[in-house]
């Protein structure tokens, strides 16, 4: 288990690589553009080859990534040429902000989704239509419009939660809570809207097979046929929804994170890219890539647990 | 006028006048003395919190590397500049140098600093920081170093005295001394790590590194021994960044923000009863920059019946009520219509007339020409219009779409004849040297003629601006002549201020505090 372990976090590893250097390489074309950008628009082209220069970005390119990549792997992503902050701690300071919106937003999501799902499934009938149409609900409203309406309704006219921005945790627990409400209302929607039709999906499945109808005839309860059996099989699939799930809240918090205006890590990738702050776009591609393959790890480790046949040796 | 009063009834009558003579000194390179400030003074205006929004964050408080345009709402708090420009008529005054005087040719320039300013550590401002922050900025590379390219030194005469020399007379220097290069900084900290977070500045704030959370909100905190204090009506001042609208309009009505642009279009869901609406009509001049003057490579921009083809197609009052949503004025022009250059006269001289238009075009031989145009973020919604107007005259626009970090490299490729842009009034001298200068970033081609050959020369030579005024007009009117842009319309901004707070600024377009004032 050790090995594969390594073995998976050493191909995320190598993809990061490659990812960072596709990256850079497309980046590449624009070290004038960035110099100009950080120098002002009414810098001459002597001073901006100056700039290159003092920079080192005439190197030839694949130097100039390796030379990133030995410092990367060491832990030093190198300092955003617009801010001079160093590229790590900001991602990691922009990934808490992220997370902290995503994590909630998820372990909501997948409570509501199996307890839909599994009622929907188990029940049938209007019960089934009823969990359908809060899924096709959360489908069909924009999680921009619903973050708008929540806020005009709960920010604006009853001023219960804040419009804009975020508290971190550990300054004020209870402003935590207030800030991260509403985005994780809407991040958890549209991930139930996704999620409770895997899982109901899987569990009728389930409930369809053989060996469900021979746990009911030995006269076991539904209860423990729903939970016990049915739930445990069809929980690996939706695992692995989850996963996607999660990534998928990721691009989905650039939108939640402009609107309420957080610091989060979807604007910090947003405004880098525009202003083209090669080490901060860097730092955050190797952050991204490492943080899916994680993700896809523990998937992949849940899954096992969950079913032996899977399990990986 | 915030920075110019005493928070008196008296004192605010008193200050205005003497402000504007001063600044009227000011800019024709005379000695200027600060205002007096009225000593009887009652009435005081309670101080209030200011909350703003701001499109960006600071990429850094170092005086080396810090960018103009919003970002200076944070820093300009922190770090006071040498020289200040009144908000309501974009006039310079004095800021930390109360005093300034060039020589002769414009060579050298001696600040004499005020009395009794410290930086936030304790330390007093003098010209030994004055001298070391304009040198060190100069010398790194950032967004104000090259706007210190004319500097050749700069030397403390004594504690109150700086000799700025330079290698030529630079007309734009002094507006320069007002926004990133005249920021000062703390000599004895100002190579440290916390410079670019945390600066000790000789500003009227000081930054709440607690409470701010860098890139998204700045706390800052009155300091009750800034020089200015009485004039400062803010007990705190919190900065929120902001980039979607809707965000801004939200915290408006949330109680979280008391003062923010909002887009004209969602103003009647402000309630009236709270929110002062206050109009700018021009905070920039949206133009189509011919780049390609001389027509080296698109021979049609090198004909003057071509440029002003293009200018008579474009129907200005129909943008700015269709795509401006009527914020703003129609305008033949670069220069701030609130500005001394600016001739409301020669806003007459392309009326929409696309049929005589395209005439001119025929006449050139121009007739079924293509060009292509970068599309980029700034574009896209006037494109249709410019499309538009060039078919009417027979002339095809070929929109190419540019990522945004690549824009301005579009501009200098060469590859472009036009190129859509909207300026950020600065001041009349700099926004004509960027476009119309030979050296120009709005002109890559370095076009230039024996005319403007002329009337530059005339201007790098004057120090006086009183002076140079005639010369400034003269190249105004010939710029318009000779259709070297197609200016559409000054852009303007609306503000929304709550809780007590208004919007004073309307020449000057620098984001600093002193764009609002509080009300009785």
């Amino acid at each position: 288990m050790l090995s594969y372990i390594l073995r998976r976090l050493g191909a995320g590893v190598v993809l990061a690589i490659l990812v960072t250097l596709i990256t850079f390489l497309l980046l590449s074309t624009s070290f004038n553009d960035v110099a100009q950008s950080i120098l002002g628009t009414s810098a001459t082209p002597e001073v901006v080859a100056d700039l290159i220069a003092a920079k080192g970005w005439d190197r030839p390119v694949i130097v100039q990534y390796f030379d990133w990549l030995f410092h990367a792997v060491q832990g030093d992503f190198g300092v955003s040429v617009y801010t001079s902050l160093p590229v790590g701690p900001s991602v990691l300071q922009r990934l808490a902000v992220t997370l902290s919106i995503i994590v909630p937003a998820l372990l909501l999501t997948v409570v509501l989704s199996v307890f839909l799902g599994v009622w929907a499934a188990s029940r049938g009938g209007v019960v089934d239509r009823i969990a359908q149409g809060i899924s096709l609900i959360g489908y069909i409203v924009p999680g921009l419009l619903l973050a708008i309406v929540l806020v005009v309704v709960f920010a604006v006219q009853l001023k219960w939660l804040p419009a804009t921005g975020f508290t971190p945790f550990a300054e004020d627990p209870g402003a935590w809570v207030r800030s991260i409400t509403i985005p994780v209302i809407v991040l958890t929607i549209g991930g139930v809207a996704n999620m409770a039709a895997q899982v109901r999906g899987r569990m009728i499945d389930e409930l369809r097979r053989d060996y469900i109808r021979t746990l009911r005839t030995r006269g076991s309860s539904t209860t423990s046929i729903v939970i016990k059996h049915a739930l445990r099989n069809a929980a690996s699939p939706a695992l692995t929804v989850m996963s996607l799930e999660f990534i998928q809240m990721f691009g989905g918090a650039l939108i939640i994170e402009n609107v309420f205006a957080l610091p989060g890590y979807g604007s910090f990738a947003f405004n880098a890219s525009l202003q083209g702050d090669i080490p901060v776009i860097l730092g955050i591609t190797a952050f991204g890539v490492l943080l899916v393959t994680v993700v896809n790890l523990l998937t992949d480790l849940a899954n096992g647990w969950l079913n032996p046949k899977a399990r990986v040796h | 006028m915030w920075n110019t009063r005493k928070h008196t009834r008296v004192g605010r009558r008193a200050a205005l006048p003497a402000a504007m003579l001063i600044a009227a000194l000011a800019v024709s390179g005379c000695a200027a003395s600060a205002p007096e400030t009225d000593g009887d003074t009652t009435a005081t205006v309670e101080e209030k919190d200011l909350a703003v929004a701001a499109v960006s964050a600071p990429n850094s408080l170092d005086p080396a590397q810090i960018v103009d345009g919003q970002q200076m709402f944070v820093w300009s708090s922190i770090l006071d500049t040498v020289l200040r420009k009144d908000p309501e008529t974009g006039e310079l005054l004095p800021g930390a140098a109360e005093k300034w005087e060039y020589n002769e040719d414009g060579t050298e320039l001696t600040l004499t600093l005020r009395d009794g300013m410290t930086f936030s550590s304790g330390e007093p401002v003098d010209a030994a920081a004055v001298a070391a922050t304009l040198l060190r900025s100069k010398a790194t590379p950032g967004a104000v170093q090259s706007r210190l390219a004319a500097v050749a030194d700069v030397v403390a005469k004594d504690d109150k005295t700086v000799v700025i020399s330079f290698s030529a007379f630079d007309p734009q220097f002094l507006d320069n001394l007002a926004q990133g290069p005249g920021a000062i900084g703390d000599p004895a900290t100002m190579d440290e790590e916390r410079t670019a977070t945390d600066p000790v500045g000789s500003g009227p704030f000081t930054l709440d590194v607690e409470k701010t959370v860098p890139g998204s909100s700045y706390v800052l905190v009155k300091r009750d021994d800034y020089w200015d204090a009485e004039n400062v009506p803010f007990k705190t001042l919190t900065v929120k960044v902001l980039q979607d609208p809707t965000a801004s309009l939200n915290a408006l009505q949330a109680g979280e923000l008391n003062a923010a642009t909002v887009q004209s279009q969602v103003v009647s869901q402000l309630d009236a009863s709270k929110f002062t609406i206050t109009v700018n009509d021009a905070v920039a001049v949206g133009y189509l920059n011919i780049l390609d003057r001389a027509g080296a490579k698109f021979p049609a921009l090198g004909d003057v019946k071509v440029r002003q083809a293009i200018n008579m197609a474009i129907d200005r009052e129909g943008v700015l009520k269709g795509i401006f949503s009527g914020v703003g004025i129609a305008t033949t022009q670069l220069v701030s219509p609130f500005g001394e250059v600016y001739d409301e006269k020669l806003n007459d001289t392309y009326e929409y007339d696309p049929e005589k238009g395209k005439k001119l075009v025929e006449e050139a031989g121009y007739a079924g020409e293509t060009f292509q145009i970068p599309s980029t973020f700034l574009s896209t919604t006037i494109e249709p219009v410019l499309t538009q107007a060039f078919a009417d005259i027979g002339l095809t626009l070929e929109w190419v779409t540019v990522p945004p970090q690549q824009a301005q490299a579009a501009a200098r490729s060469g590859e472009y004849g036009l190129y859509y842009q909207i300026l950020g009034f600065n001041s009349d001298s700099a926004d004509l040297a960027t476009t119309i200068g030979a050296a120009g970033f709005g002109n890559p081609t370095g076009y230039t003629d024996s005319t403007l050959d002329g009337y530059f020369d005339e201007i790098n030579n004057t120090v006086d601006f009183a002076d140079a005024l005639p010369v400034y007009k003269e190249l105004n009117e010939y710029v318009v002549d000779q259709a070297l842009v197609a200016p559409i319309a000054y852009i303007g901004a609306t503000w929304a201020t709550a809780d007590g707070i208004t919007y004073v600024g309307k020449a000057n377009t620098l984001s600093t505090i002193r764009l609002f004032d509080v009300t009785e």
